[in-house]
Formats: structure tokens, C-alpha cells, sequence
């Protein structure tokens, strides 16, 4: 799978789990949208895709067989290389491949660079805690032994209490800290030892390089946001289970006073973070305790997600195992000329994110490896041979139906065992079948 | 009025207020006993101190003299928080992202009142 393609199908489960959670973010346990964000991380970085015969990819293929080379042309997964609609004159363009990557490789390095920037800035105010030593923390921190060990350190610069370090966690909290308020103060500390003990600055990490990676897919910033909302939630659900449920509002009530004592004046207020404190709280007040049911729910939304949106459309169950990476096959619509190069996007961030035919000798070495049509079915193809991107394994066709009518014979003949090609000799005259061969409709 | 510190900027001057001119070094050591800090961390607070016209330095040994007298200090207030600091951009986008952004007091009004209904 290309970038892009992989960018799209896990567009696509975010979209799903957007819906899931704002339908049923306080009917289950928010450990369930944790690990559908999970799998839509998975999805987005795996450059491999899953065959299912549940897939919503061969659902939609199924209803609609007559129309799929323009259905399969914005599905991910089939004919690869048509993730995204393309411009002919993005195909025309024979540098266009390397624009775009330049383009993508700016957008990660411009994020990454931010993220590193903005987390070393904080990194070096984290520096100038001060330490805290009174007889409630050190009692806490004798309680609350970690292999890891916690300390608790003070700072003027943060207003909110958090966690740093993975190795050797450090529980910061706001100069403002009431050490007196006992009630709050544990609440406020098992909640940052919930986070220790998960690794979820491990996670948020994991949330931002894939956000770097996937920078122009708007829905990915929408995860980014709401996965780390989950967190907290999932957070706040670990605690209230640790105190019990009747701690639900004194728990609420400790987060909301932190809240004042970090407000003060504060003349301009976002939305967003208000919508975020004010789920946060009532998700808080909505937790429930975890029903067989709830749980059961939780176990088939997770695994029926996973199944029909992580996963790409699958014609024939026997080729589950068939890893659609390669393109042998292209499917171009009217190009005003011929197309210089294999593809816009398919074949180009495979084998590590390097450009095809940037490297002959790279691209030589690349091992057969199976690939999808337009049907989903998997072609016996050589991956990209150097040579052959060139633009003499060209076939036309006057029409798309012709185009298709001729996909369904060479279908029929792999099917009867012939030769895939048996019967179109004077076709394929001067075609190399053992390399891609392109399918254009003039 | 005088100069605003923060409390860990506080730290380094108490050390010039207590012992008199004395090289960077020999605060670096002694808030690395007191507080656990980095040599580097140290260092980065004195140069704020500099800038925001608390300590002059001079070169031999980098000698650090207090210019304010602990009276003219402030305590810098938890609110000029790190967006202000950082003159914004990098933080703000992060912190709005995060949702870490002050509530105001009818937003905490409203959220109290939510607690009470869901109780």
C-alpha cells in the first residue's frame, strides 16, 4: 500500500470511530475508543493491508461489480495507484512524483520539527522544577511505588499538573498547589499515576509521529485531538474505578477547582477546550460500572470496526494472505499524454518510503509479490522492473467497457488454468507480461 | 517597580542575596545539591536573570552581582503562563490542541452546575 492509500483506508476508520464515539462515548468503557484509536494507528502505518471478505471495501465492490473501475478508482485498496483521484495533469507532469514527495517530506520535517520544538521548550522549563518534600507527598510516594521511580517537583511555569519522562517519571505541579487540600491533592495524583503506570506519554508520542507522517489528512489531526482526549477519559475512568464510583463528583469537583485556581482572568476562552473540559466532566459523572454487557458490546464494536473498516476488500477468501503492495497492474483514464512515469502515488513511498525509479538497482532487487486488479483478485506479478517504466508496456482501449470486458477474459482465462493471456497474443505482441503493463483508455 | 521573577529565577538570586558576588559556577554547584538541577538549567536561569536585568555578569569566572535587592522583587503570577513566556506561536497551537486553556468563571459555573445535576 502507498502512503496515500494507507492515509485514506485509515481515514475512513476514523471516520468510523468519530461516529462510534459521539454516539456511545458514556454508554461504554473508554478503554474501547482507546483501542479503536490504536487500530486506526495500526492502519495508518502498516504499509500492508488485510484482506476480509467483512471489509466495507468488498461490501461496496459487491453492490456495485459493473461500476468498478470508477468505484475502485477512490478505494484504497485494488487497483493500487488510483488511491486518490488524480488530475491528468498531475500524470502529465513526468516530475510530478517527486514534487509531491518533496512536498509530503517538507510537511513531516515542518511537524516534526515543530513537536520537537515545542516539547524541548517545555522540556527545558521541566528542567527548573523545584522540589517538593512535605509529609503528604512523601507519604504518597511511599504508598504508591513504582519499579520507576516517581517524583513530585513543583514549577511556576505550569498551571496544570502533569507528567514527564518515561524512565524516571516526574508528577510536576503548578506553583499554586494547595498542599494543605489533601482530598484533591490524591485525587490529582493517582490520576497523574494512572498516566505513569499506562506509559501514555509513550502513546501521545506514538499519536504525534503519526501526525507528522500523516500531516495532510485532515481526519488525523481530528484523532490526534480526540485520542488524546481518550486518554484523559480513560484516565479518569481508571480513577474514579480505584476510589469508587461515590467519588464521582468529589472527583469532578477537584478537577473543576483546578480549573479555577488556574483561571483567574481569562479574557479569551476557545470553545474547543471548553467542549473538552465539559465531555470530560460529564463523561466523569456518566461512568458506569462495567456490565457483562458493556462489556460483551464493547468486545463486538472493537472487533466489528477492526474488521469491516481496517481492512481492505478481499474477492476471493483463498488469497486471504495475498498482501496487495504491488501495482503490476494501472488502470489510467484519459491521460492528454502518456504518463512518463509507473504512477502518481502507488508504487512510490513502497520499499521504505523510496522513489520509484529513483534507484534501478533497488528496484530491481524487489521481490514478485502479488498484486490486485481492479476486482480485488491477485495478479502473479514482478513488482516494478527498472526498465519498464518507460512507457512501452502500453495497451489502449477505446472505451472503459472494452477496457473491462478484457480484464474479465484474462480473469476467465487465469480461472480455466490457461495462460492469462492465451487468446490476446497479437495484443500483448511486444508487451512484457512479466512486467507492468499499463491499461489506458484513450 | 522592580523586576518579576519566577520562583525557580528566585532560587538563583536568594543564592547572590545570601552569599554576595559570586562566580556562575559556584551557583550551579550548590542548586545541583539544593535542587537537583542540571549545570545547564542553572545557567539558562541566570542568562533570564540577565536579560530581565536582575544579575550582571562580568567575565572573569563570570562573576554574577545581584542588581535588585530582594525587596524590589516580584514573585512572577502563575497566570503569565508559558504562552506569555513564549510569546506565543509554538505553545498556543499546542496548548489548543491539548485543550489546556483557561476556563472562564461562568464556564466553571456552568461546569459545577453539571456536577450537581449528574449527582
Amino acid at each position: 500500500m502507498s502512503l496515500l492509500q494507507m492515509s485514506f483506508a485509515g481515514g475512513i476508520l476514523i471516520l468510523a470511530v468519530i461516529v462510534i464515539r459521539a454516539l456511545a462515548i458514556n454508554m461504554l468503557p473508554k478503554k474501547a475508543f482507546n483501542a479503536l484509536w490504536w487500530i486506526s494507528v495500526v492502519r495508518l502505518m502498516i504499509p500492508f493491508s488485510i484482506p476480509s471478505a467483512f471489509s466495507v471495501y468488498s461490501l461496496m465492490g459487491s453492490h456495485a461489480p459493473g461500476n468498478g473501475s470508477q468505484t475502485i478508482r477512490v478505494l484504497p485498496i485494488g487497483a493500487s495507484g488510483q488511491a486518490i483521484p488524480l488530475t491528468s495533469s498531475v500524470l502529465n507532469a513526468a516530475n510530478a512524483v517527486s514534487t509531491w514527495t518533496i512536498v509530503w517530506a517538507a510537511g513531516v520535517l515542518v511537524c516534526a520539527v515543530f513537536f520537537s520544538l515545542a516539547y524541548w521548550k517545555c522540556w527545558k522549563e521541566f528542567q527548573t522544577s523545584l522540589p517538593v518534600g512535605n509529609d503528604f507527598t512523601e507519604n504518597w510516594l511511599c504508598v504508591h511505588q513504582q519499579r520507576r521511580r516517581i517524583s513530585i517537583r513543583q514549577s511556576g511555569r505550569f498551571s496544570a499538573p502533569l507528567t514527564y519522562g518515561v524512565i524516571h517519571p516526574v508528577i510536576l505541579m503548578p506553583m499554586s498547589t494547595k498542599w494543605e487540600n489533601t482530598d484533591s491533592l490524591e485525587y490529582v495524583l493517582t490520576h497523574e499515576y494512572v498516566h505513569i503506570r499506562r506509559f501514555d506519554s509513550i502513546r501521545k508520542l506514538v499519536l504525534i509521529v503519526v501526525l507528522c507522517v500523516h500531516w495532510f489528512n485532515p481526519l488525523v489531526w481530528i484523532m490526534y485531538v480526540l485520542a488524546n482526549r481518550d486518554i484523559e477519559l480513560s484516565c479518569d475512568e481508571a480513577v474514579v474505578r480505584l476510589f469508587g464510583e461515590n467519588a464521582k463528583a468529589a472527583y469532578a469537583r477537584a478537577l473543576i477547582s483546578m480549573e479555577e485556581t488556574r483561571s483567574g482572568l481569562a479574557p479569551l476562552c476557545n470553545n474547543f477546550s471548553k467542549n473538552g473540559i465539559e465531555e470530560r466532566i460529564i463523561a466523569i459523572m456518566k461512568i458506569k460500572r462495567t456490565t457483562v454487557f458493556s462489556f460483551i458490546m464493547t468486545g463486538l464494536i472493537v472487533a466489528g470496526t477492526a474488521t469491516m473498516f481496517a481492512t481492505s476488500a478481499n474477492a476471493r477468501p483463498q488469497q486471504a494472505e495475498s498482501v496487495g503492495q504491488g501495482s503490476g497492474t494501472e488502470i489510467v483514464t484519459k491521460p492528454d499524454s502518456i504518463p512518463q512515469v509507473d504512477d502518481s502515488f502507488g508504487t512510490f513511498f513502497k520499499d521504505g518510503g523510496r522513489a520509484a525509479g529513483a534507484d534501478t538497482e533497488d528496484i530491481k532487487t524487489t521481490v514478485p509479490v502479488q498484486s490486485d486488479d481492479i476486482y480485488g483478485a491477485p495478479v502473479e506479478k514482478n513488482s516494478v522492473l527498472a526498465d519498464d517504466l518507460s512507457g512501452d508496456n502500453i495497451i489502449y482501449f477505446d472505451t472503459e467497457a472494452e477496457r473491462d470486458e478484457h480484464f474479465r477474459a484474462l480473469e476467465a482465462n487465469a480461472e480455466k488454468g490457461l495462460d492469462r493471456y492465451a487468446g490476446f497474443e497479437e495484443m500483448y505482441a511486444g508487451i512484457d507480461t512479466s512486467a507492468p503493463v499499463m491499461y489506458i483508455v484513450k | 517597580m522592580g523586576v518579576k521573577l519566577f520562583d525557580s529565577e528566585l532560587k538563583v538570586m536568594s543564592v547572590l542575596w545570601r552569599d554576595g558576588d559570586v562566580p556562575a559556577k559556584y551557583i550551579a554547584k550548590l542548586l545541583t545539591e539544593e535542587l537537583g538541577w542540571n549545570v545547564n538549567t542553572t545557567y539558562t536561569l541566570i542568562k533570564r536573570c540577565i536579560k530581565k536585568g536582575a544579575i550582571e555578569r562580568s567575565d572573569p569566572g563570570f562573576m554574577c552581582h545581584a542588581l535588585v535587592p530582594k525587596e524590589e522583587v516580584q514573585e512572577a503570577e502563575t497566570n503569565e503562563l508559558i504562552d506569555k513566556v513564549y510569546d506565543g506561536s509554538v505553545d498556543k497551537l499546542f496548548a489548543a490542541l491539548l485543550g489546556r486553556k483557561k476556563l472562564s468563571t461562568a464556564q466553571i459555573e456552568k461546569l459545577k452546575q453539571i456536577v450537581n445535576d449528574l449527582e
